[in-house]
């Protein structure tokens, strides 16, 4: 069984765009699989239909679960969604709120919520950070505690848009290796093809909505004609 | 324009509490009723937006400079009840956090900006044909309105005199309401002309 | 705006700071009530005012954070103190009165919301019956002015960069775009928020904070 598989996505934006072209790829259980591509490829696009955030002309299949208006709230149950703007994704007054709202909308009993919540900030090294806001957080305190909002509801799959974007290089390295301790089912969005390369194990590139290529993180991005002739260039560790 | 606690007799506060109050609960339990979940997070962060952009000042003629109320605003782009039940927060929350009106003389405060900005300022925006200039013409009327009611309440509960506080504050607030009524117009065109589908908000 | 609070001190600690919420949040709406109805007697309000500045001397709030913020009731306050002439004798009395018993009333509130934290007064609040709609929205509210403050001071920046004449109705004009383009925006991220708490299985229903 696969964690994911998409055929022949395509999405059209209602002011006519067409975001996404007949895209297809799979990803593999507990895989770490990365979106790349130029500005406007579609790759958040992309992430949004797996949640279903937008609707699509294709298939998706989560699990072997068909994804579809009826199936949606089920699969959402197993879905973690961090968005790229941390206060998009941080709502209420207080940070133990905002990482309590996933599992008590789950239906988890509230004396075990607390420990839920604790133990998720304990994941992303922010115990004790229960009672902060959000406003008064650091850039990267923020992205962190958005990933324990879907931690704290054990997904079996992570999506993320941009995970590492706007971090300083300290909260960037500390991201990545907080990205590599947790084992699940990955999907990451990004420019950062530096951390794709630390974190993943497969790549699909998109531009223009196409596939370009789908395949094993070093056969794409160690590709320099590849890259160059789709917007983007090699990462700077190669 | 925010009555301070102290200022209204026990009658007066009673009365326009259980005024906006009553009409803040049909208010709740009218949007409730077909609430499309979308709604809560949009009714919110446009409460932040009003609460937010009522701290701008706006210079106009002489030196002069005013605040954006935003009744006819919100009212326009939300619709009358999730309207009222927004800047009735908005009022709520300047006066637990900032002291910005009394706790008790929020009933008043919520007559004078609230329904009369939301309800009576929709009735006339749409008798205008939903046209910006009614919106315009709505928010001019609210605020001298709200003024005259505040001294109409000052005056019953005896802290000025109510005959010459009445023309007095409503006079006063001419220009007020005719800044009011610029800004309401000019956001308006704004939104228009980048998003004119979000002037049909309200409709959902 | 990183460091602006609009619930100053709520983080610091006191006995006052200690006690629960809801008991504050009735005490202070009972001593509302009692300052109004209670008759017009100048000890009733000494005793008031004098156990008022005790529960702020040992809740370690500011002195001078209070008299500041009894400022905002001045213009209403110079109101009646011009009326003063149209009541005779009385004018004196019921302007003595009136600042009286507003000053007394912000001590209260600014007691209540700088030793309490505002997502727990949410809580309290909503345990008395607020109505759920309500209490959501004034955490949306409370959230997100900090967010937007930061978008609107990003937005005048750049307009300030680029404006070397300081004409009145050109400021009128761009400040009212500005306000638009931020309603636009709000919306814009209300609907990303709204995606946000779909993923993590909202359903419309408020459940209980």
């Amino acid at each position: 069984m696969k964690a994911i598989e998409v055929e022949d996505l395509h999405h059209t934006y209602l002011d006519g765009t067409i975001s996404l072209k007949g895209v297809s790829f799979s990803v593999k259980v507990n895989e770490t699989f990365s979106v790349i591509g130029p500005n406007g490829a579609g790759k958040t696009t992309l992430l949004l239909a797996l949640c279903g955030l937008i609707p699509f002309k294709g298939s998706i299949k989560i699990f072997d679960q068909v994804l579809n208006n009826r199936s949606i709230k089920e699969i959402r149950k197993n879905l973690g969604f961090v968005s790229q703007d941390p206060d998009d994704q941080l709502f209420m007054p207080n940070v133990y709120d905002d990482v309590a709202f996933g599992p008590k909308n789950l239906g988890f009993p509230e004396e075990e919520i607390s420990e839920i919540v604790k133990e998720a900030l304990q994941v992303v090294g922010l115990a004790g950070f229960e009672t902060r806001s959000p406003h008064h957080l650091s850039f990267g305190e923020k992205k962190r505690v958005s990933l324990a909002t879907v931690l704290s509801m054990k997904p079996k799959i992570l999506l993320l848009d941009e995970p590492t974007s706007n971090l300083d290089p300290r909260s960037r390295r500390e991201f990545i290796e907080l990205l590599q301790r947790v084992k699940c089912t990955k999907i990451i969005v990004g420019h950062d093809l530096d951390m794709i390369v630390k974190t993943s194990q497969r790549v699909l590139l998109l531009n223009e909505g196409k596939k370009i290529a789908e395949g094993e993180t070093l056969d794409i991005l160690k590709n320099k004609e590849l890259l160059e002739a789709n917007g983007l260039e090699l990462p700077g560790s190669f | 324009m925010h009555i301070p606690d102290g200022f209204l007799n026990t009658e007066t506060i009673i009365i326009t509490n259980a005024i906006s109050f009553g009409f803040l609960i049909y208010a709740v339990k009218k949007v409730n009723r077909n609430l499309h979940p979308a709604r809560i997070p949009l009714m919110g962060v446009t409460a932040a937006f009003i609460f937010t952009s009522q701290l701008l000042s706006f210079p106009l003629i002489g030196g002069t400079s005013f605040h954006l109320l935003g009744g006819v605003l919100i009212s326009v782009l939300l619709g009358p009840f999730s309207g009222l039940i927004i800047m009735s927060t908005s009022l709520i929350l300047q006066a637990i956090l900032l002291q910005h009106g009394g706790i008790l003389t929020l009933g008043a405060n919520i007559l004078n900006m609230g329904i009369g900005g939301c309800l009576l300022g929709y009735l006339i925006y749409k008798l205008f044909k939903s046209t910006l200039f009614g919106a315009a013409i709505a928010a001019w009327i609210t605020i001298v309105l709200a003024a005259g009611l505040c001294a109409v309440e000052l005056g019953i509960s005896g802290r000025v005199p109510l005959k010459t506080a009445l023309f007095s504050m409503s006079g006063a607030h001419i220009l007020a309401g005719i800044a009011e009524s610029l800004i309401t117009f000019a956001v308006l065109s704004a939104i228009s002309k980048i998003r004119p589908d979000l002037l049909a908000l309200e409709k959902t | 705006m990183k460091h602006f609070y609009l619930d100053k001190y709520s983080y610091l600690d006191s006995p006052v700071h200690r006690i629960r919420p809801v008991i504050k949040i009735v005490a202070s709406f009972a001593f509302l009530i009692y300052v109004i109805i209670s008759p017009e007697k100048w000890w009733n309000y000494s005793i008031g005012f004098l156990g008022l500045l005790f529960l702020i001397f040992i809740s370690k709030i500011p002195f001078s954070f209070v008299v500041k913020r009894t400022m905002v009731i001045l213009p209403f306050l110079i109101l009646v103190i011009i009326f003063i002439p149209f009541f005779n004798e009385n004018g004196i009395k019921i302007a003595g009165l009136t600042f009286i018993k507003s000053f007394l009333s912000i001590i209260t509130l600014i007691l209540l919301t700088s030793t309490t934290k505002f997502s727990e007064l949410l809580r309290a609040l909503s345990s008395l019956g607020v109505p759920r709609i309500i209490i959501l929205i004034l955490s949306f509210m409370y959230r997100y002015f900090f967010v937007l403050v930061d978008e609107l001071e990003k937005m005048l920046r750049a307009v300030k960069l680029r404006s070397f004449k300081n004409n009145r109705f050109k400021t009128f004009s761009i400040l009212a775009n500005i306000v638009g383009v931020l309603f636009i925006r709000s919306y814009e991220r209300s609907e990303r928020v709204y995606n946000a708490m779909s993923m993590r299985g909202f359903d419309g229903e408020i459940k209980k904070l």
